[in-house]
């Protein structure tokens, strides 16, 4: 019989030192990891602000000195893939620009397409040239 | 047995590193076409923390290497679904 590269009684150990609490933390934190995108977007910013991150690292410190260095390095793949999701923003110019909400007449296409919504210009400005 | 297993963790960290500076956060050099495929199944995304917790298990070096891999493929993938 081949000798595995680990004795069969370290995994033993290993698995029957686990309680289900922390078998249920594993569990949640290989869920966070498999569903990080679905995770709504006001959490990654929450886990992207300062406080967000003090407390990320606290919780990763925290659980490789209770549980172990394999259940931090878990900890600390979720919390880098919220760090990573917050830190994807919208397109456009949210916030720097007033916008209107469109109701006048619409192109045909624009009729079509049900786009676009809102409008930050309605308004053009035009000078006459001046000579150099 | 030793040496052999101490030549298949340096290839799996060699291995690993390669991928990881070659393909990781590089969004001109594309995944192959049957990881992006997978990505979009549970079961593919828990087998890939599986493997995390399997290389934990038996190296720790190796699982460093193999979780760093795990998350730039994960992050890149979530990126391209929500696009920057």
């Amino acid at each position: 019989m081949k000798e595995l590269p680990i004795p069969l009684s370290d995994i033993r150990q290993y698995i029957t030192s686990t309680s289900p609490l922390m078998l249920v933390y594993g569990a949640i934190l290989v869920l966070i990891i498999v569903y990080s995108s679905e995770i709504p977007v006001h959490y990654k910013q929450f886990a992207d602000s300062s406080l967000g991150r003090v407390i990320g690292i606290a919780v990763v410190y925290g659980t490789i000195h209770t549980l172990g260095w394999v259940y931090g390095l878990l900890v600390a793949l979720a919390f880098l893939l919220l760090l990573h999701g917050g830190m994807q923003v919208k397109e456009g110019f949210f916030g720097l620009m007033s916008e209107k909400a469109t109701t006048n007449k619409r192109w045909y296409v624009e009729r079509i397409l049900g786009k676009p919504n809102k409008i930050v210009t309605d308004q053009v400005i035009t000078t006459a040239p001046a000579n150099a | 047995m030793n040496d052999i297993d101490s030549i298949v963790r340096s290839v799996i960290i060699v291995v690993a590193c390669y991928f990881i500076v070659q393909y990781s956060a590089m969004y001109e050099e594309e995944y192959g076409k049957k990881l992006i495929d997978l990505y979009v199944y549970p079961w593919w995304r828990i087998l890939i923390v599986l493997l995390i917790i399997a290389s934990a298990i038996w190296c720790p070096t190796v699982s460093i290497v193999v979780a760093f891999l795990a998350f730039f493929y994960l992050s890149d993938m979530n990126t391209l679904i929500a696009p920057l």
